[in-house]
Order: C-alpha cells, then sequence, then structure tokens
C-alpha cells in the first residue's frame, strides 16, 4: 500500500506520495523522497528529518552539494 | 513471481532498452515510480504505443527540496530510522506496458497485466523520446555581464588571425560549440586568442592549447542535438608518459612497472573509467589532431562552466585552472584584470577583443547541464570606441 501525506507549508498544504528513505552514513541524516500526488509537477522533492523528531518536521535540503549527493545516493539505491 | 521480482525484470528490461540506445550511459530505472536516471539525470518516462510502433516518452525531471509539518495517520511509518524501498506501488499505479527481449534481442510486447496471462509475442518496433521544449525567447534566463575594463579590439592582424580561425577550425568549432551547449562566436574568439599563429611551431594544431594539466581529469560534458539534451560525454585523458604506447593495448599492458606510482594510478583509472563509458585518449593524440582538440577544449569550458555555475568564471578557469577561480574570486575581480596569480589576468578581455561590436551587443547563449539556457547580456563599456588600430567590421 502506498504512503501518502499531507506537507503542511507555508504555501499552504499539499498531498504527497511517499517514493522511498535515504539514510546518508556521510552526514549521518534521513531523508524523505517524494512526489506529489498531483501529476501536473513530475518533480521529486526531498527533505530531512529526524526520526525522533515528534512534531514531524521536515526540512530543505538547501546546500545544492547535499542536494547533489542525496541525488546520487537515491541513484545508488535505485 | 512475487511483485518485487515482477518490477525487477521489468526495471531491467527498460534498462537493456535504453542501454541499446544509449550503451555509454549509466542507466538506473525504478519501473514502479516511472523513474529512469541516465547518467545522473533524472526522467520520468511513460510509455505510449499501438499496433505500429511503441514510443518511451521521457521527460526531464529535477529533484528539489521542500520544507514543512508531515500530516500523515502513518507518520511514524513514514519517518521510520531505517532506510528502506518504498513499497510497491499497486499494479494499476506501475507500467502498462514492459518490454522484454527475446532470445535474437528484439523488442517484444509481452503483457498488458501482470496478473494475465502472457499472450503471443510479436514484435513492435519502438522509439525513445526525450520530451524538451525548446525554450521560448521570453523564457531565456537573462543575465548580464559588466565589462569594467575598456576592450582594446584588435588590429588588422589579430582580425587576420580571427579569420584564419574561421576558415582553418571553424567548421570543428561550430560543430561542438553546438554539441556542448556553447557560444559559437564566443570560442571562435577564445580559440583565436589561445592558438599559435606560427604555422611551424609543432603546437599549432593544438588549437585548444590543451596541456598536462588536464590529463587525469574527467571531463563531463553535457551534450545536445538540434538544441535537445540526449546524454553526456565522458573524456579522460591519459597521463603523458603513455603518448607512445597504442591505445587498444591500454587494459592489455600489464602492471607498467616504468611508470612512476601515480602515472600507474591513472593508468589503471582509465581502464576503469573506460568500462564505465569515457572515452580515453592519449594526451598526444588531443594536442596533435585538431578536431580531436577542439571536441575536448569544448568539452573541458562546457565542464568547466557547469562546474561553476558561471559563464565568467568558466572561461576564466579554462586559463586560470578551476582552483584558482574558487567562490573567492568574483565576476568582478576576473573582469577587472585583478586576479593577478594568474598567466594572464586580462584573459577575457582578450577573448573579448576579437569579438564585433555586433557580436558584443548580442550576447552570448550558453546551454546548462541543468536544462537552463542562461543568455548573457554584455553592457558596461562604451565599446563603441575603437583605438587608433581597430577597423571597422
Amino acid at each position: 500500500m502506498e504512503d501518502t501525506f499531507f506537507l503542511d507549508t507555508t504555501e499552504g498544504s499539499i498531498e504527497c506520495r511517499v517514493i522511498t528513505n535515504l539514510y546518508s552514513e556521510k552526514r549521518k541524516k534521513h531523508y524523505l523522497v517524494y512526489e506529489y500526488v498531483d501529476e501536473k509537477n513530475d518533480d521529486l522533492y526531498v527533505s530531512s528529518y529526524d526520526p525522533e523528531d515528534e512534531t514531524n518536521t521536515l526540512n530543505d535540503v538547501s546546500d545544492s552539494d547535499e542536494l547533489r549527493e542525496v541525488t546520487e545516493l537515491f541513484e545508488s539505491m535505485m | 513471481m512475487s511483485r518485487e521480482k515482477d518490477f525487477q525484470t521489468i526495471n531491467e528490461s527498460i534498462k537493456k532498452l535504453f542501454l541499446a540506445e544509449y550503451p555509454t550511459s549509466r542507466i538506473k530505472v525504478n519501473a514502479q515510480n516511472k523513474l529512469i536516471m541516465i547518467d545522473g539525470q533524472m526522467y520520468r518516462f511513460s510509455i505510449t504505443t499501438n499496433l505500429d510502433y511503441r514510443k518511451i516518452n521521457l521527460k526531464k525531471i529535477q529533484m528539489k527540496s521542500k520544507k514543512g509539518k508531515l500530516r500523515s495517520k502513518n507518520s511514524k511509518r513514514i519517518l521510520t530510522k531505517i532506510a528502506m524501498m518504498a513499497t510497491v506501488a499497486g499494479i494499476g499505479a506501475a507500467v502498462h506496458l514492459t518490454s522484454s527481449l527475446n532470445e535474437k534481442d528484439t523488442v517484444s510486447q509481452v503483457t498488458t497485466e501482470y496478473t494475465s496471462a502472457v499472450p503471443e509475442k510479436q514484435t513492435i518496433p519502438y522509439t525513445i523520446v526525450i520530451e524538451q521544449e525548446k525554450p521560448k525567447e521570453n523564457d531565456l534566463e537573462e543575465n548580464t555581464i559588466t565589462l569594467f575594463k575598456e576592450i582594446v579590439f584588435t588590429d588588422t592582424l589579430g582580425y587576420e588571425k580571427k579569420q584564419e580561425t574561421i576558415q582553418e577550425f571553424g567548421n570543428f568549432i561550430e560543430e561542438y560549440s553546438k554539441r556542448y551547449g556553447l557560444d559559437y562566436n564566443l570560442n571562435v574568439a577564445l580559440f583565436t586568442q589561445e592558438r599559435s599563429n606560427d604555422r611551424s611551431n609543432p603546437n599549432y594544431n593544438n588549437v585548444g592549447q590543451i596541456t598536462e594539466l588536464l590529463c587525469g581529469e574527467k571531463i563531463t560534458a553535457p551534450v545536445y542535438e538540434e538544441e535537445k539534451f540526449i546524454g553526456m560525454d565522458k573524456i579522460y585523458i591519459l597521463p603523458k608518459c603513455y603518448d607512445n604506447y597504442p591505445l587498444e593495448a591500454l587494459e592489455t599492458m600489464g602492471n607498467f612497472s616504468e611508470f612512476s606510482n601515480l602515472e600507474q594510478e591513472k593508468i589503471q583509472e582509465a581502464i576503469g573509467l573506460k568500462k564505465e563509458g569515457y572515452e580515453i585518449y592519449r594526451l598526444t593524440d588531443v594536442k596533435n589532431t585538431v578536431s580531436l582538440n577542439i571536441k575536448v577544449s569544448c568539452a573541458y569550458l562546457s565542464y568547466l562552466i557547469n562546474k561553476q555555475q558561471n559563464l565568467v568564471k568558466g572561461l576564466a578557469s579554462y586559463n586560470m585552472g578551476y582552483t584558482r577561480i574558487n567562490e573567492k574570486v568574483s565576476e568582478e575581480e576576473i573582469l577587472r584584470g585583478q586576479v593577478t596569480e594568474a598567466d594572464d589576468p586580462n584573459y577575457l578581455n582578450n577573448i573579448f577583443r576579437y569579438l564585433t561590436k555586433e557580436e558584443l551587443e548580442k550576447g552570448f547563449t550558453i546551454q546548462y547541464a541543468s536544462g537552463e539556457v542562461v543568455h548573457y547580456q554584455i553592457e558596461g563599456m562604451d565599446y563603441e570606441k575603437e583605438t587608433e588600430h581597430s577597423i571597422r567590421r
């Protein structure tokens, strides 16, 4: 069964579908890769998170090197 | 057969299809999410078919980032500690049509649903179409290069040198400028600046002035056909010590005991990279074969521009080296000729001096690997002012 969730942002709520979770040994960080349920937007999205954080906060991956590493990690999992 | 194994089979089948089309590329497939990665670039794929053809449509996508709060009754399961692949989506969300290679390696349509019996196979031709819209003029990202230092346009000799560049090397410059999304006029000016004017110079064919410093650099550059991105070129130049050995013998030469440890490492690296689809060249061939020289020079320039994400810094890196043009060096410093540690601090102006007023007014257009097409407008100088030696063009 696919996992979906709502991402509540300052711009509103977006329904998303989980693609996968990733973990970076190098950065010791967890990442969630997901897509919008609305198929007009084909891009993938990634946010970092702390599994211990009960507020379910998803954080921006704003550093371009980090984003590139996550993309490579995702590719390696394919 | 389990669902996971089904998807594994589909992934492998689709991967084979793409490898037939892009034999030197790195292909990864995730059929359940309709994703393909070709040389690190992500695409969504969809398949359209009729009785006569099957078309696999690719749309380039990006990985972006968002922040917010996740809201779901399954939040604990979603935000798990253990990295794991997402559970397989239902069959309805998966690829409806797949293909597999039969014994003779032709493409055949297998089934429309995994649960139904496999129908009789039939061979259908296929094409792979990468969806990429040509950017409209007003969609181009505009950027500005400000000329902080006066350009001293070239004299008659310089003008003649440029005309020779166009006559002798123009075809290759045009071919590889298009291939790597670079600006033809800018490249003509760059190669005119770089190349030797002396035909008796043994370095005459080294139009882009490729040096030993490029040996061992993993050069990757986006490739375009009719302005559409089609893949990446990957190039590696062997160390100079290999110049007198045949390229065909690269993988069979033993442990290269006559070379230093570092040289052996580079050669071993080349052997590994060749298997990953890199084009491996000897330095002597790159320096002495004009077409190859211009190809590698343009690929290297594109590689630097993409690495720097900036045309001015990319151009400066071509002459001064990538590490010297780090984030502490600004565009303005480069354009003012203030990178004093460089052999030619005025490198950019020395290229621009070979451009005409019209070419400067037109600006430069560069296609980046990210898909962005950036048009650079030139401003800030009264380049209508000509020196007493310059000619009207």
